[in-house]
């Protein structure tokens, strides 16, 4: 049995990625350029299938322009025993990938067709569930194990899911995508890169192979995300109480009352914890049972009288003294130093003139 | 590194030069000692207090004064942080000359005055090379103004090379001018095994042939600092797993061409590899390959930290002898201390290190009080010999060692206190006394870091 793995060169992991200045995509010129990790996962449990007599040969193929040539010789030098390199635009889609690694299998009739679950760098996480369409072949996607029965024509996958392990037995041949926790690839050692130099590497383009390179996608723009906002280091309690009252946006948070309100349709506006009231802010982070109870033994702590606090911001102001406690408690003196000291100190005075 | 254990009231950390002249001032008129502390990693105890000297830290000046993108000079504050330097000036497209283990820690103030190394000085030399300028305060409190940032500059003795290597002796390094090279974009890693000590020395030999103007690092480890590593720190992972060697070489070549730097090193590898200097090898494809390999070596004084107690030898030697020092040590203390060698080969720098379960400056006498059935009572005495005896088993061999064979007994660290009585192994008396000349010249009531780099002997 052949295994065909596919690779992609991407812009190296490590590399700190920049936009063109005309945002027509990002900056690849005298950029540091790898194979994405996720296929270097893929390669590597196709080459350990091999070692362990499943499989005769892996072929290693990849689509772009002239440079992929270089990662295909990193695969060849991790131990692939041949390459093949459509030569393509370097902007291609996952739908083209996938009608070209198509038109491939067709070629070469592999077992197997490993990829990586995503590329690091367009993140579509498309290519390999479009191909195990087009060729009509089971799809066992975010492997992170996988064990071949050679007699039975199965795989058997792990799959990260949502909340668990998912375990698929597929017919072969099938679709592989590897997750990152399917292995660890191994390093090109010297005696493999010299081996490579003479493993041969087949140039093939888009029209030998019968496939039109269209794409039904434009890129219309790309920016980086915007920027978060450094964080500030506040000085004083009065100063933390003042910013959540004015500038945290409590008044926003999407409760159920305030989805309502903004014409969102909903079974019931009622707290989905108690079932009891209208889930309105207030009764989100103040007065629903248990929230109240966990602010109840908080006071407790810090020995104070919260009985008459109506709402949210009665609280804040009546447990100053306790949140800067709190506070200083949980970042430790360093940051909060001088608020330790001037509250720390009332605190404790109050404490012994209460008891 | 729980060696030194320094003993000081108070520790005072000036904003900027003004303030730093104040403090020395005030001192230099009570004759009040001092230690300039930067980053405080240094190796060899120099900015550790040893009575009651005042610490004068320089971590809050921290600013980055100017860069000039034509010339390369940056011109910053002594308190800066190696690795913000290093990022500064990457996105700057440049690089710093220097780049060392301890770069979270330590500062730029502090590199320069013990004349850091590092891991680069076989590409770009050393700091006397590419320091142009610096800002100190005397002990009096005067401030020297030769922050020139010219790369020629022949008027009148060059004063600034007196202060880069004094070890906070002389003055406090309150601003440095330092010429960087340019980032180039092409760095390849390869990570290799030799089976004995000869081939490494023809390897480099080849190398500085073969790779020439790109070769930026060479740096050795024997096997037992590999296991050090893979053995005391997480997610270290051999490189070259299917065998044990004796020696790994760490090879790094930075050029401006990815293909042809790449080339050329795998060429120099393969013909490496054929005529058997390298018995295998790895060679990083990405950066974090890369990075992983670093990691390995920059990894060994951290994982000798965690494995105990370590005695730290930074030796300059002839690179054809430097491997026997390892090796007769190793003789000299049998099994009772894991001795290991490792360090910049391309400088002929040698890293000697010897490792015990802890430090113990005292012999231990164990009495045991053994009672025989019908006999007498005996009392047993017990020495157990402790690192104290080991210590004294490596020195003053180690020194003797290296002044016979025209090392130096401090390649890069420094003298600081641990070394500073030493230094007649590798300096003349003459050239010590007239160090000791323009110690008390510079420094006439010797506040600054008093007990370090000169023998107390002289200064009294
Ligand atoms: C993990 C590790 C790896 C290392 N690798 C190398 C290496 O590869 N090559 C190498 O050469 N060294 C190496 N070192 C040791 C090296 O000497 C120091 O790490 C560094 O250069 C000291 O900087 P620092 O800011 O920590 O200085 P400190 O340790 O604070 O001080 C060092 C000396 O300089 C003096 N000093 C500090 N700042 C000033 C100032 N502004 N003015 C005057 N005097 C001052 C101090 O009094 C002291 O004598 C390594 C250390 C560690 C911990």
């Amino acid at each position: 049995m052949k295994i065909m793995v596919a690779i992609k060169r991407v812009v190296d992991y490590a590399v700190k990625i920049r936009i063109k200045s005309d945002k027509s995509g990002v900056e690849t010129t005298n950029v540091k350029m790898s194979m994405n990790p996720f296929c270097e996962i893929a390669l590597e449990e196709a080459l350990k299938i091999k070692e362990s007599g499943l499989a005769s040969e892996v072929i290693a193929v990849s689509m772009g322009p002239v440079q992929c040539v270089d990662t295909l010789r990193t695969g060849l030098a991790m131990g692939a025993d041949r390459a093949i390199h459509v030569d393509a635009p370097a902007t291609l889609f996952p739908l083209s990938v996938a009608k070209l690694l198509k038109a491939l299998v067709e070629v070469e009739k592999p077992g197997l067709l490993i990829l990586g679950k995503q590329a690091i760098d367009d993140d579509c996480n498309q290519t390999g569930q479009m191909v195990a369409g087009l060729l009509n072949w089971p799809q066992g996607t975010f492997a992170s194990k996988v064990v071949l029965d050679k007699e039975k024509k199965v795989a058997t996958v792990d799959r990260e899911v949502d909340g668990g392990l998912e375990t698929l037995c597929l017919d072969l041949p099938a679709v592989l995508t590897a997750d990152l926790r399917l292995n660890q690839p191994r390093y090109a050692t010297l005696p493999n890169i010299m081996k490579a130099k003479s493993k041969p590497i087949k140039k093939m383009t888009a029209e030998e192979l019968k496939v039109e390179l269209r794409s039904d996608m434009e890129v219309v723009q790309v920016t980086e995300p915007p920027k978060r906002k450094a964080g500030v280091i506040l000085s004083s309690v009065d100063e933390l109480v003042d910013k959540l009252k004015n500038e945290a946006h409590i008044g926003r948070l999407p409760t159920r009352e305030a989805l309502h309100k903004r014409g969102i349709e909903l079974d019931s506006v009622l707290c989905p914890r108690c079932e009891a009231e209208v889930q309105s802010v207030n009764h989100a982070i103040f007065g629903c049972g248990e929230v109240k109870r966990m602010w109840m033994a908080m006071a407790n702590w810090w020995k104070m009288d919260i009985s008459n606090v109506e709402n949210f911001m009665g609280l804040l102001d009546t447990t100053r003294d306790g949140v800067a406690v709190t506070l200083s408690r949980l970042f430790g003196k360093k940051r909060y130093g001088h608020l330790h000291i001037k509250f720390g100190r009332t605190v404790i005075e109050r404490s012994l003139t209460k008891t | 590194m729980h060696k030194y254990k320094g003993s000081s009231k108070l520790m005072l950390q000036p904003e900027n030069t003004e303030e730093l002249s104040q403090i020395l001032k005030y001192c230099n008129s009570r004759c009040l000692a001092v230690v300039p502390q930067g980053g405080n990693t240094g190796l060899v105890g120099g900015s550790v207090p040893v009575f009651d000297e005042v610490i004068i830290n320089t971590r809050r000046m921290n600013s980055i004064i100017s860069f000039d993108k034509v010339s390369g000079v940056l011109v910053c504050e002594a308190g800066c942080i190696l690795e913000n330097l290093i990022s500064f000036l990457d996105k700057q497209g440049f690089i710093m000359p220097l780049d060392l283990g301890a770069k979270g820690s330590c500062q730029i103030g502090g590199n320069v005055s013990t004349n850091a190394g590092g891991l680069r000085l076989v590409r770009y030399g050393s700091l006397h090379g590419t320091v142009l300028g610096l800002e100190v305060v005397l002990a009096n409190g005067d401030v020297m103004d030769m922050l020139g940032t010219l790369r020629k500059d022949n008027t009148g003795y060059d004063l600034k090379h007196l202060f880069i290597g004094s070890e906070g002796s002389l003055g406090i390094i309150t601003k440095v001018s330092i010429l960087t090279p340019p980032k180039l974009s092409s760095v390849n890693i390869a990570f290799l095994a030799c089976q004995d000590y000869i081939s490494c020395q023809k390897l480099l030999f080849e190398a500085k042939r073969r790779l020439g103007e790109i070769l930026s690092a060479f740096e050795f480890l024997d096997s037992r600092a590999m296991n050090l590593v893979l053995n005391h720190l997480d997610g270290v992972r051999n490189p070259l797993p299917s065998s044990i060697y004796n020696f790994y070489v760490l090879i790094e070549t930075t050029g401006s061409n990815e293909s042809s730097d790449k080339e050329k090193l795998e060429a120099f590898l393969v013909h490496a590899m054929e005529s058997g200097l390298v018995s295998d090898g790895a060679l990083a494809q990405d950066l974090n390959q890369a990075s992983s390999f670093w990691h390995i070596r920059e990894g060994i004084p951290e994982a000798l930290m965690k494995a105990g107690a370590v005695y730290k030898y930074d030796l300059s030697l002839p690179v054809e002898k430097m491997y026997d020092l390892v090796e007769e040590m190793r003789i000299r203390l049998g099994a009772e201390a894991n001795v290991v060698g490792y360090g910049h080969l391309g400088d002929g720098n040698l890293h000697l290190n010897v490792s015990t379960p802890q430090y113990d400056d005292a012999v231990r006498f164990v009495f045991l009080l053994h009672k025989s059935k019908n006999g007498p009572t005996v009392l047993l005495l017990i020495i157990i010999r402790t690192p104290q005896q080991i210590l004294a088993q490596i020195e003053p061999f180690v020194y003797e060692w290296t002044s016979r064979h025209h090392g130096s007994i401090s390649a890069e660290h420094g003298l600081g206190l641990m070394k500073a009585e030493k230094i007649y192994y590798s300096k003349s008396a003459g050239t010590v006394q007239l160090m000791a000349s323009i110690k008390k010249l510079l420094d006439p009531s010797g506040i600054l870091n008093p007990y370090k780099v000169i023998p107390q002997s002289l200064l009294s």
